[in-house]
């Protein structure tokens, strides 16, 4: 080992160290991963114990076949785009009216982030409370404007998908809202100060000079909440299902259902490997188009 | 923001307290309506005047006991995925950060694409595999999910924390003659504390609220975990005990909110640190 030079050896530390994490990382993602890549080339009915049949592209060729697909897959898209657009913007616009010293901004600050930290389990019901007929304390004024008939939730109506968004975006906000705002911690108040002194406004500042600095940041948020809501399952299951009729059916909730419901894991895994496909493609465009600045 | 003058920084203030309030009005209305006496529910006003409050749910929540198993094995769950979390993205992460060999920019690069697997997808093989080994119900697997879920991002987290460390001061220390483990433990280690907390206060979080793992792995009460408990608890409670339900998920998240109040200054660093590319 003495014979080593010294940047060897802390080569072979560096795998060394790096062993037990890989083996792990291995483990926890690599494999599933690959299984589920392999189940999805074969026909696993759980339920009824038969064994695996291998069947080639039958469960793809099955899911893109099948009628739910291609709009399932238009609504997974819709909804990401439209939750990280929104998030993103509110965030930036937010926290740069929050960035400023005053008394008790921490505190309304830590306020802001609450809709994160509650469980997706207790923000789904309360969501669900709040779109109900019966419990919300908008009802009368929802009615009042022909949106529900009494009695009736938002959620059973055609206007679900709407209202799944508003809770998304709600339920997510305050995760971007601190990736931007630590961003803008970042930005050099001399830059902010040279700007000032140079005649430009609060308005000017934000535009030509801040946000252009944290286009890093905001790039990393755009893509971190597209993935992250392209994938999104607890909260949308819980509070709509999929339904009503399936309008707010996502690829998520659909794997889940032919996993769950059906126990038709083959068929799950094929929706499943699609999703990651779709979004490694989307993304190897965006960084083609955006250039590679993200990437390490 | 610069502010020019008075009118327009109190401006600034009562704008931003009452946007917070608004987003924070759909928690407000829970916290409230579980005060309410189970009569006044449905009549759709927000405020509960003082005198008729009502701590039904809130007795009933406390003396669920099912309730207090879910959170002995949330607890159990997250502090146990955790802490192997912190240890195996520290280890991860140092090397990636700053060990050069082969393969380092490949694994550096799969890293972002991992994120990109859905749970859902880990979940289905996960199961399987939990089934096979014999660990189905057990709260060993739904530790193996939580961390298979939160490890990709830890990495990236706790990278851009390394990726931020001045070489130099090892660099010194190599020099010196400290070898790899002398490195870490005097160095690293109490320059890292930032990073483990992020991790950590990540990674219990995403743990406490985690349904998915949950959901597939585990189907015997007696080893489920708040988020799915509570939901099995509002199955059976539907129209009875909606105070008792509210209660319940309003006790379940104040351990999360804080820690979320404690520590958001982590969390702002972590994701700080994770988008910074050197």
């Amino acid at each position: 080992m003495k014979k080593m030079t010294m940047e060897k050896r802390y080569s072979l530390y560096g795998v060394l160290l790096l062993l037990p994490s890989l083996t792990a990382l291995a483990f926890f993602m690599f494999k599933p991963l690959l299984d589920s890549i392999i189940m999805s080339f074969k026909e696993i009915n759980f339920f009824s114990g038969e064994p695996e049949k291998f069947i080639g592209f039958d469960n793809f060729r099955w899911l893109f076949k099948s009628e739910w697909f291609v709009p399932d897959l238009i609504r997974t898209f819709f909804i990401s785009i439209v939750v990280t657009v929104v998030q993103v913007i509110l965030a930036i616009m937010i926290a740069l009216l929050i960035d400023f010293e005053f008394k008790g901004q921490k505190f309304w600050r830590g306020i802001l982030v609450v809709p994160w930290a509650i469980p997706v389990f207790v923000a789904s019901l309360m969501w669900k409370w709040l779109y109900s007929g019966t419990m919300s304390p908008f009802s009368k004024f929802l009615v009042s404007i022909g949106l529900i008939e009494p009695g009736e939730s938002i959620l059973g109506g055609e206007h679900a998908l709407f209202a799944l968004i508003i809770s998304l975006i709600w339920h997510g906000f305050p995760f971007i809202f601190l990736v931007i705002y630590s961003g803008l911690q970042q930005v050099p108040q001399t830059l902010i100060e040279s700007a000032v002194i140079d005649g430009a406004n609060s308005f000017q500042v934000s535009c030509k000079i801040t946000i252009p600095y944290i286009r890093k940041i905001i790039a990393t948020a755009v893509v971190l909440r597209f993935v992250f809501q392209f994938n999104q399952f607890p909260f949308i299951h819980l509070l709509t299902g999929g339904g009503p009729l399936n309008r707010t059916e996502t690829l998520a909730i659909a794997a889940m259902k032919q996993g769950v419901s059906s126990f038709q894991y083959g068929r799950a895994s094929a929706i499943t490997t699609t999703m990651f496909l779709v979004l490694v493609i989307a993304f190897a465009i965006y960084y083609r188009i955006a250039g590679r600045e993200d990437l390490d | 923001m610069i502010v020019r003058n008075k009118a327009l920084y109190y401006l600034r203030i009562i704008a931003t307290i009452t946007i917070v309030m608004i987003g924070f009005f759909p928690v407000f209305w829970l916290v409230n309506s579980s005060f309410k006496p189970f009569n006044l529910l449905t009549n759709g006003k927000v405020l509960v005047p003082i005198s008729q409050m009502n701590f039904d749910g809130y007795k009933s929540a406390l003396t669920n006991s099912s309730f207090w198993i879910y959170v002995k094995n949330s607890i159990i769950v997250g502090v146990i995925s955790t802490f192997c979390t912190v240890l195996l993205s520290l280890a991860g992460a140092y090397s990636l950060a700053r060990m050069k060999f082969k393969g380092r920019r490949f694994i550096s690069s799969c890293i972002l694409f991992i994120y990109m697997v859905p749970p859902v997808l880990l979940a289905i093989p996960i199961y399987l595999w939990m089934y096979k080994l014999g660990l189905l119900n057990t709260r060993a697997a739904v530790i193996f999910g939580h961390i298979a879920k939160s490890l990709p991002f830890a990495i990236w987290m706790m990278k851009g924390f390394f990726a931020g460390l001045p070489v130099d001061i090892e660099d010194a220390a190599k020099i010196d003659g400290c070898n790899l483990m002398q490195i870490i433990g005097k160095i690293i280690l109490p320059l890292s504390g930032n990073g483990i907390v992020s991790v950590a206060t990540y990674t219990i979080i995403g743990s406490w609220n985690d349904y998915i793992m949950s959901y597939m792995l585990i189907t015997k009460s007696k080893y489920q975990t708040v988020p799915v408990g509570l939901s099995l608890m509002f199955d059976s409670a539907e129209f009875m005990d909606v105070t008792g339900v509210m209660a319940t998920s309003i006790i379940a998240s104040v351990p999360v909110i804080i820690f979320f109040f404690c520590l958001q200054k982590y969390l702002v660093k972590g994701v700080a640190a994770g988008s910074v590319k050197e």
